[in-house]
């Protein structure tokens, strides 16, 4: 009878939830042609954190966007109704007008030395000048910072570091080897402090990676160390607040992140990125 | 002889569960799944992946028109990632004054009328496997001046949306002061 042995990566695939990838099973024994049973592969376990800082303001408006707002906002005040403090101005007009032309009663006049709506409005006026808002527009020299977090303010970033994969250093997402007895969701926690420090607070979604990337390890590796490859899992995290304690670490927006990456190491990370 | 032989095998056609239902890990044993009569698809039906029983999203802010547009588009993507939203609901205001005064005085300065209105979307039999996706869908696209809770819904929460009726509160408590209300004994039908 055939025997079915399914190997512990899929175990691990099936507990997530959402299959990240096809995992063959790693020995199928055939009791007939059993002279030497099917060499089965090895593969490291990676897992990956992509810490994403979302957009602290909104986007400009386009051309057509502008104008179309600006349209819109006629339209509203054309058709919207008059409110508390606009009556108020109206009556107060009527009143001062009387008094002007003599025909008030001791009402009117006792309304009139009350402060009126004019009067509010120019206070509140003033208030409002005296504010600054905070601007828009970052310095050019904090957008070019690539390790300010405050760079971009309205688009998406993710934190990319630098890490020693064999004998080359390359610009990915902060990763690390599975070891024995962790979960994939542990690994990834264990990748993000190791890679940023304790300081650094960002909030890991989920106990099911997002998305998935395989490479094979250069000929000699696979020989000297008897496995295939890296299977990396990548897991979607939201950055809270905190400094990254790392020596080499970018903020990337995604055209950096498509620039400094392989390109089918961008190709994995661009399925699951929202923006 | 050939119709006993007959009559065991339809017997066995008839009782003998169909391969789907048997489901085991053990290749011996002939359990069936709810039953030996109870249909396959009820099984099938159920969820493979475990799934969230209620979640509130609360949506707070001072900006009406904002807050309920942010409200519509929370909806539409939900509804959208092919999720039941339950309901959609409002609860009153949150009003506050707030008083600047001049300094080192009591006289007060200026006074501020803000009010922070409350939108509610209600999600349920989420799949945990689509939670993440939603919330980072969320915190991507909250609008300036929202913030956003998702929380596991409480009868607290059904117990905000009521208007308190005054009057039945107000001779409930007189009748406890009076001694509780009088019990009567059942009367027997002959």
């Amino acid at each position: 009878m055939a025997l079915l042995k399914t190997s512990h990566f899929t175990r691990i695939l099936l507990s997530g939830g959402r299959h990240a990838g096809f995992v063959r099973p790693s020995a199928f024994n055939f009791a007939s042609n059993a002279s030497e049973p099917h060499i089965s592969k090895k593969w490291d376990l990676v897992s990956s954190v992509c810490v994403e800082r979302n957009p602290i303001i909104t986007a400009d408006l386009t051309d057509i966007e502008n104008k179309m707002q600006i349209f819109l906002s006629k339209i509203e005040l054309e058709q919207s109704k008059k409110s508390d403090h606009e009556l108020r101005k109206e009556r107060d007009k009527i009143t001062v007008d009387a008094l002007k032309k003599g025909n008030a009663s001791e009402a009117d006049l006792e309304q009139a030395t009350k402060a009126t709506a004019q009067d509010f409005e120019d206070a509140s006026q003033d208030e409002f000048a005296k504010f600054t808002f905070a601007s828009r527009k970052n310095d050019p020299t904090i957008d070019e910072d690539a390790r300010n977090i405050k760079r971009h303010l309205s688009k998406h970033l993710v934190l990319l570091t630098q890490q020693k994969v064999g004998s080359d250093s390359v610009w990915l997402l902060p990763q690390s080897v599975r070891k024995e007895g962790e979960t994939m969701r542990q690994t990834a926690d264990r990748a993000l402090v190791e890679a940023v420090g304790e300081n650094f607070r960002s909030i890991v979604l989920g106990n099911a990676p997002v998305g998935f990337y395989k490479y094979k390890y250069p000929k000699d590796v696979r020989d000297k160390r008897g496995v295939e490859g890296a299977k990396v899992f990548f897991f979607k995290a939201i950055y809270q607040e905190g400094e990254a304690s790392c020596k080499d670490f970018v903020w990337a927006t995604k055209e950096e992140l498509g620039k400094k990456t392989k390109q089918d190491y961008f190709k994995s990370v661009d399925q699951f990125l929202l923006f | 002889m050939q119709s006993s032989v007959l009559r065991r095998t339809l017997l066995g056609i008839i009782k003998k569960p169909s391969p789907a239902l048997c489901c085991s890990r053990r290749n011996n044993t002939n359990y069936t799944i709810g039953g030996l009569w109870e249909p396959e698809y009820l099984e099938a039906m159920k969820s493979k992946v475990p799934l969230y029983d209620t979640l509130n999203i609360q949506m707070k802010g001072y900006d009406y028109p904002l807050l309920e547009s942010y409200q519509k588009f929370v909806h539409t993507i939900a509804s959208n990632m092919d999720i039941d939203v339950e309901e959609c609901w409002a609860t009153p205001p949150q009003n506050f004054k707030i008083n600047t005064f001049k300094p080192n005085s009591t006289v007060v300065d200026k006074e501020f009328k803000l009010s922070m209105y409350e939108r509610n979307v209600q999600i349920v039999d989420m799949p945990t496997t689509l939670y993440p996706i939603l919330l980072s869908a969320l915190s991507a696209s909250v609008p300036e001046g929202v913030t956003v809770t998702v929380h596991e819904h409480d009868p607290e929460h059904e117990e905000v949306r009521y208007i308190p009726d005054l009057e039945l509160k107000d001779l409930k408590d007189q009748l406890t002061l009076l001694g509780g209300p009088r019990v009567e004994k059942k009367k027997r039908k002959k």
